[in-house]
């Protein structure tokens, strides 16, 4: 039981971290393809926004790598949950950070392609809700040290 | 640092400020407050004039992609722009009119060929012709025995999928029970005929711009030149009129370094003037002087916003904390490598514009190669062998003192600690700027605030230190055990516990003080109401966790990019490891190792790069610049000059 607990756990890191960044990088792609109808030499302004909601679905990739190295087919209930409870923290912090990141980046990419200058504030304001995939994954990194 | 300015008031003489200002142009030092509200007919023309040549310009851009082209114009720059424009009209033209053509063509194309010429035959001979499209299973349903048909012939010219195209004919006017088509009245090959010609045309025009190539260096001449008399007569209607008009005021500022030279201009050229030390109230435009090093990260600053005159520039105390998080969070000396050697060598080919950007890159580079070191990573594995496995060097090094390591069966992350140590040096250094700003600006009492932080602050990192928070208490570079250090630091600076809740805190000489200081200097500082003084200490006390983790971040994105790094490692090299765990490289699949290797560290190298700035820029811009109590927003120095070459 443990085993597959911590199974589910892996398949959630990885699964929903990985949504949420393809989500969030739809979002900012379409954004981006609309600023270069108005303005087509922004790509360069807005490409560093576009691919921010990208880390997360590493992070969660990150979160599996450490994790699949540790479960072992004789895993308790308890360790089952432990990678269980980081897989749901890491998916979800990761999906929603990703697709809220992608709005925020979206509407920066936008405003680029209206002529506003806003690059920077874009680049400071997305890394908001990234801090907390962050946080998440070292979250599940120390939780990595209550297997043991 | 930022330039010291001087203020320069200037008088012109209604009948001489014109070669007055001109000659401020040409002699290019001065920095005029130019009202940028103000507008006259002629700053309205030269507006629209430059957009022209800025149209122009792009346009050639656009079609012209060899930059090397002679630069010998046979005409003018103005005709040269009238000329390039002209075509590009008749280009935006044609094309519309093509889209068009191309609509009415997928019209018609349902209906087939047929002459318009007899359709108007039967107009003439009494008969209407109506177009229609209807769904087969509508006109099916449809009873065209009814009262309505009965005069009605109705033809079904064309069906595709379930869509029927008919044509009905009669004498009388009659209101169909069918959505009518009205058709383009010209035949599909009149289209495809106007449509080539269209397409001739523009094609003429293309190579009619492609041909005013060599008038690109004349059109952005005539360009910087428009930009100088645009500045010259924004500052002309910026000139206040004293005296009934006879006498011109102006302001302006001018580098303190350059004041021997200036007055040395104006007597020359018999001005009345008055230079004077600015006042506080003053919006002093900034011009940053910085050493070569530290001029490379003005651009970030400039991100931001520049800093306000009377503030400290923060980019020589940001710039080595940028490098070393950049460093931090790509952290990897393979990577490092394949930023370094580009780097290197677009130094030598850049232009002396681009050059800067290309020796940021270099100490990037340096400074991921060093913590790539210091994390033992060398493209995601490890370089040197430790206590957790072997590497490709198999011999340890002291270098490694952030990498991972097994203590008591759990994993010990060095980095964590670092990270959170190295935010709180920076977190430190941001208050002490903060109570040099406030010293200038502002009382003592106001200064004294970050100062009681910056001593609580240290309390909270002794502390939490002590606690084995993170495993802070654990943390040491070679044989200096920091950690440790500050464990002894607390047992000697212990005041009291204090229990809240369950939680025991080891309350220190510095936070006891520090907070103590903290509540005085705000009761005492001028200015703000109770309620906000109190709000104020709250988010002080509460912001010192939020800030000193957010430095996690350096950590977690340095892990992030390794372990993708020997994610790729151990697929790529998966695909040759024989039964027996060796590598074998002479298989064909070795091919599919190097594909996997080229492509997964190319991607992990981009997204990490991405990640590390900006991240690094966040720390800068949000914790360092918070507790800077940053203002920004100056303007920056821009002297009355001629950008034109004459």
């Amino acid at each position: 039981m443990g085993h597959l607990l911590a199974m589910i756990g892996l398949g959630i890191m990885v699964g929903l971290s990985g949504t949420g960044s393809a989500a969030g990088l739809a979002i900012t792609g379409q954004s981006l393809l609309g600023a270069l109808k108005k303005k087509p030499d922004a790509f360069g302004a807005c490409f560093v926004p576009f691919a921010m909601p990208a880390t997360q679905g590493i992070y969660g990739f990150v979160g599996f790598i450490i994790y699949s190295g540790v479960i072992k087919p004789d895993f308790t209930m308890m360790q089952g949950a432990v990678v269980l409870g980081a897989g749901i923290a890491m998916g979800l912090a990761c999906m929603l950070s990703a697709i809220y990141q992608g709005k925020i980046c979206a509407s920066g990419i936008a405003a680029i392609g209206s002529g506003h200058n806003v690059s920077g504030n874009t680049i400071i304001l997305g890394a908001f809700p990234e801090f907390y995939a962050i946080l998440s994954l070292v979250a599940a990194i120390l939780m990595q040290n209550l297997l043991k | 640092m930022i330039e010291k300015m001087k203020k320069l008031s200037l008088l012109l003489f209604h009948a001489e400020r014109e070669t007055a200002l001109a000659r401020l142009q040409e002699f290019g030092v001065v920095h005029l407050d130019i009202e940028q509200g103000k507008f006259s007919k002629r700053i309205e023309s030269l507006i629209e004039e430059r957009s022209l040549y800025t149209r122009a310009l792009d346009i050639l851009k656009n079609h012209i992609k060899n930059s090397s082209l002679p630069a010998v114009s046979p005409i003018s720059a103005h005709e040269a722009c009238s000329r390039i424009i002209e075509q590009a009209d008749l280009i935006d033209k044609n094309t519309q009119r093509c889209e068009i053509l191309k609509k009415e063509a997928l019209q018609l194309e349902p209906w087939g060929n047929f002459s318009w010429e007899k359709i108007q035959k039967c107009r003439v001979a009494g008969i209407n012709i109506y177009f229609f499209s209807v769904s087969a299973r509508d006109y099916e349903k449809t009873d065209f025995t009814a009262e309505i048909y009965k005069n009605i012939t109705i033809e079904k010219i064309n069906q595709t999928g379930s869509t029927l195209f008919c044509a009905a004919f009669t004498r009388s006017a009659v209101v169909l029970p069918f959505e009518q088509t009205r058709l383009p009245e010209k035949t599909a090959a009149e289209i495809n005929s106007e449509m080539r010609n269209l397409e001739k045309q523009n094609q003429d025009a293309v190579q009619k711009i492609i041909s005013l190539a060599p008038c690109r260096a004349i059109l952005q001449k005539a360009a910087v030149q428009i930009d100088d008399s645009l500045f010259f007569e924004k500052a002309q209607v910026s000139l206040s009129s004293k005296s009934e008009g006879s006498i011109y005021y102006i302001q302006g500022w001018i580098p303190a370094p350059c004041e021997k030279d200036v007055l040395a201009f104006l007597d020359a050229a018999k001005f009345a003037y008055i230079i004077e030390e600015p006042l506080k109230t003053d919006i002093i435009p900034v011009k940053l002087k910085n050493n070569a090093f530290t001029r490379l990260y003005e651009v970030i600053t400039r991100l931001f916003s520049l800093p306000h005159y009377s503030e400290i520039d923060p980019t020589p105390f940001f710039a080595p904390f940028f490098t070393f998080f950049y460093g931090m969070c790509l952290g990897d000396i393979g990577y490092g490598l394949l930023l370094f050697i580009p780097a290197l060598i677009m130094i030598f080919k850049a232009s002396d514009k681009m050059r800067p950007i290309f020796v940021l890159g270099l100490f990037m580079a340096a400074a991921t190669i060093l913590n790539g070191f210091f994390l033992n990573s060398f493209f995601g594995a490890s370089l040197f062998s430790s206590d957790g496995g072997t590497g490709i060097i198999d011999s340890p090094s002291r270098l490694t003192f952030l990498s991972s390591y097994v203590k008591d069966s759990k994993t010990v992350f060095p980095a964590i600690s670092f990270a959170i140590l190295i935010g709180g040096i920076q977190i430190s250094l941001g208050m002490l700027m903060q109570f040099f700003n406030r010293l200038r600006n502002d009382t003592i009492f106001h200064a004294m605030v970050p100062v009681s932080q910056l001593v609580m602050f240290s309390g909270l990192i002794i502390w939490v230190a002590s606690t084995g928070f993170l495993g802070i208490n654990e943390f040491s570079i070679g044989n200096i055990q920091i950690g440790r250090m500050l464990e002894v630091l607390q047992a000697k600076t212990y005041l009291y516990s204090l229990n809240i809740s369950g939680l025991d805190f080891q309350i220190n000489y510095f936070l006891g003080f520090g907070f103590l200081m903290l509540i005085i200097f705000t009761i005492l500082m001028p200015g703000g109401d109770g309620l906000s003084k109190a709000i104020g200490i709250y988010n002080t006390v509460t912001g010192f966790l939020a800030d000193g983790l957010s430095y996690l971040r350096l950590f977690a994105l340095g892990l992030a990019g390794g372990l993708l790094g020997l994610a790729f490692n151990n697929i790529a090299f998966m695909l040759i490891r024989t039964p027996e765990g060796t590598l074998n490289f002479k298989t064909p699949l070795a091919a599919a190792t190097v594909i996997i290797l080229l492509f997964g560290h190319f991607l992990n190298f981009a997204l990490s790069a991405l990640g590390a700035y900006v991240h690094s820029v966040r720390l800068i811009f949000v914790e360092f610049y918070k507790n800077v109590d940053f203002k920004g927003g100056a303007k920056p120095y821009t002297p009355f000059a001629k950008t034109a070459k004459n």
